[in-house]
């Protein structure tokens, strides 16, 4: 009697791995993320050992409104084989028509006879699924088979949501990982050369098993002239299956241009092999903020940028702070170009601001889809807000970020000069002018400009008197000499008898450029008395380099009263 | 007149507010320097009879065009020294003049006292001229020990000032020395307190090297600096350099060239 049961259940083993040695649907990808534009892709597998030939093959999708009515997705081509134990993938433009939304259905025909049904979504028919029918995929997430080829003739138990969609390869694997969906940052968005750099991304083991440290890596490229030029490697960490981490890698500031970065996912394993890419600028063109007037005093808010190159239309470029979508500039009807060393305010309100600034309407533009307000919240020190100027296509032009105290007196923030890198605070001072602004012109402050090399001198000034009156300085803006580049600097203050009065910087490393400011008030921001002080600026020893001190005698009049 | 001066000295220490100025600088000689007191007047190398002319220049924290010049004529004699003292301070554009008086009572008593007078001015570009007078006391009081003696002098400085400086912060000061001598030896303790509370303490020793060097060596606080000076004389000719170094970094260096007298013995002086 055992032997009949045995004998019984491998005759229906074997007829049953006969009727399923055909063609199985393997993977559905309905509704990829934003547009379909033939994303969508069908996935068939042969589980057979031998290869498979598509002759008299097709699919056919009915909708979960309209049970039995089919309508034919694709037709095989004369000559399609499926490789054995392998995927056939069926893309998007190979489609005759559109593949629905759930609840739908899908089925896979040899000469009118069906092969394989899937249906998912909440389906009533029976006609549409096997079993039951599968759970529905969210956008941007397939249906896939648990197994590859494995068919148990239920759609609920045999398919499940696939967040990471795999056409053309094994589904659920044990190894993958993957970047995240959002595009990785930079941090500057928009560097100078030398200036360190920082790449992050999200990585997620979507795979069945942990991923050891080891398995992978992450390497970061640069678009160069004819290939991709290394910037830098970071290793893996583990991870955990579902599991997410934030990776970043450093390295310095390219030459001035605007060029894409490429990171890379790299490990023993294609599995594991991924790449993503966003645009970096290194030194800010073809137009530079000049002034930000992150504060409503009136006028509502502005951003006042300067040519540095000519650019033909500046409705190609678009404005956007922290959580903004980029907004491009309103032009007008026509295009409108800026020449070399042209300047021109983007405004929240711009009638207002010409009206409070005397600025004929060609000086001050707004933009469309409403502005990007600008935060000028946050606690001392913490950053408040960004500004980012792009191209149309989503290249930066330039892009800084300010802390809600940057400015005390209302004044806008002004770029102490177009060379200075646009993400050091030190790059930017509070206004001076007596209206607090000064829109669709020079700035009322300015790093001095000039030789900045040779010599051991580590400053240069921009004057040497500084003149407090009625309790309001014209600062005297500082920058760093060449000799003064790669090092950590230390600026610091002092009368002339070596009484400290005012730290500028403590040991920050200069990568490029950089600026510092005096309004002539002491550590506890007192207005220091009229006298002479002496500004020291030393560089740091370090790696055997020797210190290097150099000092600039400045003046200060008026003074405390 | 001890009484006079004490009484101001007290006022001065009631109504004053802070100090931290222009004019900080009172002597940047070889002598001040080596003493780490740039905010004092500073005690002489050697002592002279008779007149006495003398110069310096001092350069300042390496800054491009910071300098000091002083030059000064002297006479001393039985029972007073009279000072005449012209400085200059700063860089192009900016400087700071003094014309300072000394008058001295010299001599063997054990209260010895001294005026000062001065005439402050500062001239910057594209401002007026700030300035104004000021008047200082400071009384020397002396010990005489077995084998040397133990001076102690407290000063007013600046303690009337006319109203022209009330903008430049120009304020009263107390000049303190405690100061030891003994034999080719003298070891001084002193500082400068400000109304602020501030100090500035320095230990200054004087090394006589037989009748024509002197060596000057001390060391300071608040800020952290050591200073060290050298002076020589030949005949009428003194010759002398000193260098002021802070911790945190920068360094004031000088040299002075006076002519003097013909000498006629002593040693020391009066802060």
């Amino acid at each position: 009697m055992l032997l009949r049961v045995v004998l019984f259940g491998a005759l229906l083993f074997a007829l049953a791995s006969t009727a399923r040695a055909d063609l199985v649907l393997n993977e559905v990808l309905y509704d990829p993320d934003g547009a379909d534009d033939g994303r969508e892709f069908v996935e068939l597998w042969n589980p057979d050992s031998i290869a498979a030939p598509l002759t008299g093959v097709a699919l056919e999708t009915s909708d979960g409104a309209r049970p039995g009515a089919w309508t034919v997705l694709w037709r095989a081509d004369a000559g399609d084989v499926a490789a054995p134990h392998a995927p056939f993938l069926v893309g998007g433009d190979q489609f005759l028509a559109a593949l629905q939304n759930g609840p739908d259905a899908i089925r896979l025909t040899r000469a009118g006879a069906v092969l394989d049904l899937l249906g998912y979504g909440d389906l009533a028919d029976p006609g549409q699924y096997e079993g039951a029918p599968a759970s529905d995929a969210g956008s941007g997430s397939s249906v896939a088979r648990v197994a590859d080829g494995l068919d148990t003739g239920s759609n609920r138990d045999d398919w499940a949501v696939e967040a990471e969609p795999t056409p053309g390869v094994a589904n659920h694997p044990d190894a993958r990982l993957r970047f995240g969906r959002a595009r990785p940052t930079l941090s500057p968005s928009v560097c100078w050369p030398g200036e360190p750099l920082t790449a992050r991304a999200n990585v997620r083991n979507s795979g069945r098993l942990p991923l050891a440290g080891s398995q992978w890596r992450l390497v970061g490229e640069l678009e160069g002239t004819a290939s991709w030029e290394p910037g830098a490697v970071v290793a893996g960490v583990t991870l955990a299956p579902g599991e997410s981490a934030s990776v970043s890698l450093s390295w310095m500031g390219p030459a001035s241009g605007a060029l894409r970065v490429r990171l890379r996912l790299e490990g023993a394993e294609d599995a594991l092999a991924d790449t993503t890419m966003t645009w970096l600028r290194s030194v800010a063109a073809p137009v530079v903020l000049s002034e930000i007037a992150f504060r409503n005093t009136g006028s509502g808010e502005w951003i006042e940028i300067w040519a540095r190159e000519a650019v033909d239309d500046v409705g190609a470029l678009t404005v956007a702070d922290a959580v903004s979508s980029p907004r491009p500039v309103d032009r007008g009807a026509a295009p409108r170009g800026l020449r070399p060393g042209d300047y021109l305010v983007i405004a929240q309100d711009p009638a207002a601001v010409r009206s409070r600034y005397g600025l004929p309407d060609s000086a001050v533009v707004g933009v469309i889809g409403g502005w990007p307000s600008l935060n000028d919240g946050g606690g001392p020190g913490s950053a408040a807000d960004l500004v980012a100027l792009a191209l149309a296509d989503g290249v930066p032009a330039d892009a800084m970020s300010y802390t809600g105290d940057a400015t005390v007196r209302d004044g806008t923030l002004e770029r102490l000069s177009f060379d200075l890198p646009s993400g050091d605070p030190g790059s930017w001072s509070e206004c001076v002018a007596p209206d607090g602004a000064t829109p669709g012109r020079a700035n009322s402050l300015h790093a001095p400009g000039g030789p900045l090399v040779g010599g051991h001198a580590l400053l240069v000034a921009g004057a040497r008197v500084l003149s407090v009156h009625a309790r309001e300085a014209v600062p005297i803006v500082f920058r760093a000499t060449e000799a003064a580049h790669g090092r950590r600097l230390t600026v610091r203050v002092h009368d002339l008898l070596g009484r400290p009065v005012r730290t500028l910087t403590e040991g920050q490393r200069l990568a490029t450029d950089a600026a510092f400011v005096w309004d002539g008030s002491d550590d506890a921001g007192v207005p220091a008395p009229a006298g002479l002080y002496v500004v020291q600026a030393e560089a740091l020893p370090e790696d055997g380099v020797a210190p290097l001190r150099s000092s600039l005698s400045i003046a200060v009049a008026g003074g405390r009263p | 007149m001890t009484a006079a001066g004490a009484c101001s000295l007290c006022l001065a220490l009631a109504f004053a507010s802070h100090a931290l100025a222009a004019f900080e600088v009172r002597d940047a000689t070889p002598a001040a320097l080596g003493a780490a007191s740039l905010d004092l007047a500073s005690d002489p190398f050697f002592t002279s009879a008779g007149y006495s002319a003398s110069t310096s220049h001092t350069t300042l924290y390496q800054s491009d065009g910071l300098t000091s010049e002083r030059a000064a004529v002297a006479f001393a004699g039985r029972s007073a020294r009279l000072v005449a003292t012209w400085n200059q301070l700063g860089f192009p554009g900016a400087r700071e003049h003094v014309l300072r008086l000394d008058i001295e009572e010299t001599g063997t008593r054990a209260v010895l006292l001294s005026m000062v007078a001065e005439r402050l001015a500062l001239a910057l570009d594209g401002e007026p001229s700030r300035g104004g007078l000021t008047a200082g006391i400071s009384i020397l009081a002396r010990v005489t020990l077995p084998r040397g003696s133990l001076e102690c002098v407290l000063a007013g400085d600046r303690l009337a000032r006319t109203g022209g400086l009330d903008g430049l912060g120009v304020e009263p000061s107390v000049p303190f020395a405690l100061r030891l001598r003994s034999g080719a030896i003298a070891l001084a303790w002193m500082d400068r307190w400000e109304p602020s509370g501030r100090a500035s303490p320095r230990l200054v020793l004087d090394l006589a090297l037989g009748r024509a060097a002197r060596v000057r060596m001390a060391r300071g606080m608040k800020p952290e600096r050591s200073g060290a000076a050298i002076a020589i004389r030949r005949g009428r000719l003194e010759v002398s350099a000193g260098r002021l170094d802070l911790d945190k970094g920068g360094t004031v260096g000088g040299v002075g060239l006076a002519l003097v007298s013909p000498d006629r013995g002593g040693r020391g002086g009066r802060p």
